[in-house]
């Protein structure tokens, strides 16, 4: 493989009780490349992403075996620092989850449970505005008044993912009664305030309309110039428009790996041809 | 008509009837309480405290009483809120579903939670005598919070178990530790319910005579101190029905219709409250 890898994968297996879920996964996840994974439901497709941030830790009965290797460190020995490496991380659940308060306080939450503020915060508003010709999104930042910092970073964060002119006028109302189009939007700009490296993604786009799907997949190649990106879709067209690289998942194991012109293409396994033809699914 | 029909008819008529029960015992009590005790109420019994000879039947109020009861009910929910929300949150939170310890916890305040308030009185005896102290506000406090401790922390206890993991796993995901999970995400969401478990509580505190009986005992003055005794409503309700006057124990019902409204205004409070918080729950 020609790019750098991110996350490295060994012998990985999860089990929920007796039944296992992902089984014995091995697989090198390349550096700022969007990554898909596809299968048919139930193959593990959301298990294996979340064991690459250990969000399984907290659900009773699993049971997780093998390495997962993020920048050189395994994150699943027992003396692995949770919170560094969940923060590096941004996942997007494949249900949207706001949190229980406004909407400028769930993209500020990140930063403030990681402490970002004072210096800090105006480090990130200075990073920020040297990307923002890439996201085409700056606000009218002229000059950012002093204590305003926190202000420029929500509305940049929710102008890259588009929601900002839909929600300006009603930042501190609850984000729970917005859109769950909104919502999902809406929490990528929450992973993304925390500046991970990685980002998760469990379906992105299965609560959108094509319009809003379009633009979440149009911002996720755009993000893949800073970020490492793992997607899940069952939507093959999708994968087909995103991903460099195609994972194909069938009954917790590995069927196929590799470019994504290569398994669309000229797919070697018989499993995968018939997944893309649609005869499994 | 068919069978089922009928079937469905005889049910229907039986729910019905239990629900009218259920409202007609209360509304039969608030009107008990009120007819008996309005035509005895008046200013003086709220804003006085009983003068020589209250109890046979001489002026005075039962300010004593409304403060005490008031301060003592208030410094238990207090008290067992202190003790009742870490549990909850360490029950929620750092333990999972399945855990054998969560169980037995919650086993045990099902136990507690039925034993009665007079076991509880006699228990505060005992450990004030071993002490060697004397019934006080400070030991009604602590009894009365022991007695609601396990209605309290099972109240909360069934709101957090209603909070969607998606929810816990969302704020984990974004690097938040359980603490900050359970100060920031699980508190926020649950707020409404948790009001209504602290207000549920001191309903059922300042409502209990047996448990102040012997660790508060009963005081003709104001509470001034935590180290002596106060009276509470119950105790003063019980005194006057007691006596053999009929103005006195007019006297009793009107404390009772006092300590009527004290509940109903909490009852009433609890739902203002709870909804005021529901604004940014989720779902
Ligand atoms: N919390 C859980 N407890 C027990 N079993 C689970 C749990 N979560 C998932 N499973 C099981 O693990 C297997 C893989 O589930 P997973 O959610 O990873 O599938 P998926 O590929 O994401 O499916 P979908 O496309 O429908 O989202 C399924 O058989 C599922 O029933
Ligand atoms: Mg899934």
């Amino acid at each position: 493989m020609e790019s750098k890898t991110h996350i490295s994968i060994k012998n990985l297996s999860v089990w929920y009780g007796e039944q296992q879920a992902v089984n014995n996964v091995n697989i090198d996840i390349p550096d700022k490349k969007i990554t898909a994974i596809i299968g048919p439901s139930g193959c593990g497709k959301t298990t294996l992403l979340k064991s690459l941030n250990r969000l399984l830790d907290d659900l009773d009965g699993v049971k997780v075996t093998g390495e997962v290797i993020v920048d050189e460190e395994d994150i699943y020995t027992p003396n692995a620092e949770l919170i560094r490496i969940r923060k590096k991380m941004g996942l997007l659940s494949q249900k949207p989850q706001v949190l229980p308060m406004s909407i400028y306080e769930n993209v500020a939450y990140g930063l403030r449970i990681h402490g970002v503020k004072g210096k800090k915060l105006i480090k990130r508003v200075n990073q920020l505005e040297k990307q923002c010709p890439f996201f085409d999104v700056c606000p009218e930042k002229v000059h950012i008044k002093k204590g305003k910092e926190m202000d420029f970073l929500i509305e940049t964060y929710l102008r890259i993912v588009g929601l900002w002119d839909e929600v300006k006028k009603r930042l501190h109302s609850s984000a729970a009664k917005l859109s769950i189009g909104q919502q999902q939007r809406l929490c990528l700009a929450r992973a993304l305030a925390v500046e991970p490296e990685i980002i998760l993604a469990d379906e992105p786009t299965s609560a959108l309309d094509p319009l809003s799907s379009q633009n979440i997949e149009r911002l996720l190649v755009g993000l893949k110039k800073d970020y490492t990106i793992v997607v899940v879709t069952h939507i093959l067209r999708q994968a087909k428009r995103l991903a460099d690289y195609i994972i194909f998942l069938y009954l917790g194991e590995i069927i196929e790996y590799g470019p994504a012109e290569q398994i669309f293409e000229n797919p070697k396994e018989e499993l995968t041809k018939e997944y893309l033809k649609g005869i499994i699914s | 008509m068919d069978k089922r029909k009928i079937e469905e008819n005889i049910f229907k008529g039986l729910m019905i009837f239990s629900t009218l029960v259920v409202v007609g015992s209360l509304v039969l009590i608030l009107v008990t309480v009120f007819l008996k005790g309005f035509k005895a109420l008046n200013l003086d019994m709220l804003i006085r405290t009983p003068k020589g000879g209250y109890y046979l039947g001489k002026e005075g109020g039962i300010l004593n009483a409304i403060s005490g009861s008031i301060v003592l009910g208030i410094g238990a929910t207090f008290l067992a809120l202190l003790v009742a929300l870490p549990v909850v949150f360490y029950l929620n939170l750092y333990l999972k579903k399945k855990s054998k310890f969560a169980l037995l916890v919650r086993f045990l305040f099902d136990v507690l939670w039925g034993i009665p308030s007079i076991v509880y009185g006699a228990f505060g005896f005992t450990v004030m005598i071993f002490f060697g102290l004397q019934a006080s506000l400070l030991a009604g406090i602590i009894t009365v919070a022991l007695l609601i401790l396990p209605l309290m922390a099972r109240s909360m206890d069934e709101v957090l178990k209603m909070i969607p993991f998606e929810l816990k796993e969302a704020s984990f995901a974004i690097g938040a530790t359980k603490l900050e999970t359970a100060v920031k995400v699980v508190f926020r969401q649950a707020l409404p319910g948790i009001i209504t478990a602290i207000l549920i509580a001191f309903g059922r505190g300042i409502g209990d005579a047996a448990s102040v009986l012997f660790t508060a005992s009963f005081t003709d003055s104001l509470p001034y101190s935590l180290f002596k005794p106060v009276a509470t409503l119950p105790l003063a309700i019980f005194f006057q029905l007691g006596t053999p006057f009929p103005e006195v124990q007019e006297r009793g019902y009107a404390s009772a219709l006092v300590l009527t409204v004290i509940i109903l205004f909490v009852s009433i409070l609890s739902r203002i409250l709870s909804k005021r918080f529901t604004k940014h729950m989720v779902k």
